[in-house]
């Protein structure tokens, strides 16, 4: 895997946001919605991040497409800060790193038909593309995504969930980005649909060499796409590894709660793992628990996880690869190693 | 391909199709006919007239004032000016209050300077300020429009910046952002267009309100004296001490009034009813 470049690099990511009606105290809190982040994705890699809802994941994607600014850190663009370029560098970079949206049936404008929609960023990146080929363009992004190019005068309300989430793909795909960020692509589709947008995504990935951070909270898709998965809680990484050791063998109690909730199809087989249930709801990010956010559910805790942060590190036992986890009483015990720099 | 048109299509029956939308637009169009083609077929009302203060009749059909000119003729005369200026005005407040609201909607820096700014313009009272300024720059049909428009916009700024921040806030806006469209480019190909039906209604109800305050403020003495308005035609009456006496010079000139104002303010409201799909018809 190292034989590939890094194309983004996420350092230690913070995003704050204020309380409202905090009143007038010195220490306005925060919602520490996202609390240091951190990890590297590789040409042609996919990453997926998993957490429940208010975990950050979403902050997360917003943050590393320049939609909210970073209270701290940095997201690197092959080396350039997505946050701090000059204005005449930014849509050069900018363009580079493209979002697919949640919601099909609102990140679409419902007054521009399938042809404007296309066309929208061959008008805001003047250069990319001379006016007589843009149209050839259009076609061919519509028919990559696999949509009719005999509908391209219809409006988003004329399309399904899923046809409108793959306009939104060719969207993200027209201005050639290296890296996409899918927020939640598939959880507002029909199962059956969502399979075939995440087969579009794999096989666009597979042809165009792209870069995925793959955000979702059903841990079956993030399976099935990801080589490699982070998971979230509270604002940060708790543990993050390839997808294979992430599911076969989670280290982090945290991972292995959200593993154990997911829905068994085999009846012969379920009540064979027991379920892991999580007592009471995530603490507030405004006011984390101290050392390990993850103690006051813990059924491992002990006072050492109150008294000290446990870092991300280690590497994973039996198959060696970068796995690292944030827990001092990981279930399956990934050797420590000192450095962090090969992750 | 066809079906925007026809949602528009069925948006504009429901908005004209009931008695008092079909009404109040074929009054605007009477009425925007008549300033038109008006003064071309009645002659311009001049004075040395033999017949003074005559009540309505057959040869004159609104009557006559102190002076002997026709009333009909100053009514159909007066509804160039009157529409002239109130729809003159109207636009110089969307034009600023349009691009104040969108710019307050999307640029959250602005908005709290904006905001200010539209409370403190709704908070004047309007009408002294009016006359004041008026009286300052010169009384014409031009100060008219200039003082009445930029005094008007700030119901449609508040107006435009409470939806436009509706549609701010919408994810396609997010991703036009990520395809890295600028903060014009922004307001002027996605919130702009989502909001124009409302700034055609306020067009109506803004022009309503200008054409009050131009007929008022003539009424008081600011408008062009060389031509006709029907806040003049009234203060013609009161001035000459014949408004208590002579009905027909501040009926008919205020029956003007009152019609344009209703028909422009019924036509604003039924078009932004048809656009909310909980109270089509009535």
């Amino acid at each position: 895997m190292d034989a590939h470049e890094v194309v983004l690099s996420v350092q230690d990511l913070a995003r704050h946001f204020p309380v409202r009606g905090a009143g007038l105290s010195r220490e306005k809190p925060v919602v520490r919605a996202l609390d240091g982040v951190s990890f590297d994705l590789r040409k042609g890699e996919t990453l997926g991040v998993v957490g429940e809802s208010g975990c950050g994941k979403s902050t997360l994607a917003r943050t590393i497409v320049g939609l909210e600014r970073p209270t701290s850190g940095r997201v690197l663009f092959r080396g350039t800060d997505v946050h701090r370029t000059s204005a005449r560098q930014m849509p050069a970079l900018r363009r580079q790193v493209q979002i697919v949206l949640q919601d099909p049936y609102a990140s679409l404008n419902p007054r521009r038909t399938l042809r404007d929609a296309l066309m929208q960023p061959f008008e805001i990146h003047r250069d990319l593309l001379p006016r007589a080929k843009r149209m050839a363009r259009v076609q061919e992004l519509v028919e990559l995504v696999g949509l009719n190019p005999d509908h391209l005068d219809r409006y988003p309300f004329q399309f399904s969930g899923g046809q409108r989430q793959r306009i939104g793909i060719a969207r993200a795909l027209s201005v050639e980005p290296e890296v996409i960020v899918c927020d939640e692509p598939v959880s507002a589709l029909d199962v059956s649909i969502q399979a075939q947008v995440v087969n579009l995504l794999q096989r666009l990935q597979a042809e165009l060499g792209l870069a995925y951070v793959f955000i979702a909270h059903d841990l079956s898709v993030v399976r099935h796409i990801s080589d490699r998965i982070a998971v979230m809680y509270l604002g940060r990484v708790a543990e993050i590894g390839s997808g294979h050791d992430v599911y076969a063998s989670p280290a982090h109690p945290y991972t292995e709660a959200l593993l154990s909730a997911v829905p068994v199809p085999d009846p012969a087989r379920r009540g064979m793992a027991g379920r892991r249930l999580l007592a009471g709801d995530p603490p507030s990010p405004v006011d984390p628990p101290s050392g390990c956010r993850f103690r006051t559910r813990c059924w491992l805790a002990t006072e050492a996880c109150a008294a000290v942060e446990p870092l991300l590190g280690g590497v994973h036992p039996s198959t060696r690869a970068p796995h690292h986890v944030a827990c001092h009483h990981p279930l399956t015990a990934p050797e420590l190693v000192t450095s962090t720099k090969d992750f | 391909m066809t079906a925007p048109l026809v949602v528009t299509r069925a948006r504009r029956r429901r908005a004209f199709g009931s008695p008092s939308g079909y009404l109040s637009v074929a009054l605007l169009l009477l009425f925007a006919l008549t300033a038109v083609f008006g003064p071309m077929l009645v002659d311009k009302p001049r004075g040395l007239g033999a017949d003074i203060l005559q009540s309505p009749s057959a040869q004159h059909w609104f009557g006559t004032d102190d002076l002997g000119q026709d009333v009909f003729a100053q009514v159909i005369w007066g509804t160039r000016i009157s529409m002239a200026v109130g729809v003159a005005a109207s636009l110089i407040a969307i034009v600023i209050g349009t691009a104040l609201g969108l710019l307050g909607a999307y640029v959250k820096r602005l908005d709290p300077f904006i905001s200010t700014l539209v409370d403190v313009m709704l908070s004047l009272p309007l009408l002294p300020l009016m006359i004041l300024v008026t009286a300052l720059v010169g009384a014409s049909a031009t100060s008219l429009i200039v003082v009445i428009g930029l005094l008007s916009w700030a119901e449609v700024a508040r107006l435009i910046r409470s939806n436009g921040m509706v549609v701010a806030s919408m994810p396609y806006i997010d991703g036009a952002k990520v395809l890295g469209a600028g903060p014009l480019r922004i307001i002027g190909t996605e919130l702009l267009p989502a909001v124009s039906p409302l700034i055609v209604v306020s067009v109506l109800l803004t022009a309503a309100r200008a054409v009050i305050s131009e007929a008022g403020l003539s009424f008081l003495g600011m408008g062009d004296p060389s031509s006709w308005s029907w806040g003049r035609i009234l203060l013609n009456a009161q001035r000459s001490g014949v408004i208590a006496t002579a009905w027909w010079q501040t009926l008919f000139p205020s029956l003007a009034i009152l019609l344009l104002v209703l028909s422009a303010t019924i036509a604003g409201i039924r078009y932004n009813d048809s656009r909310d799909p909980r109270t089509r018809g009535v």
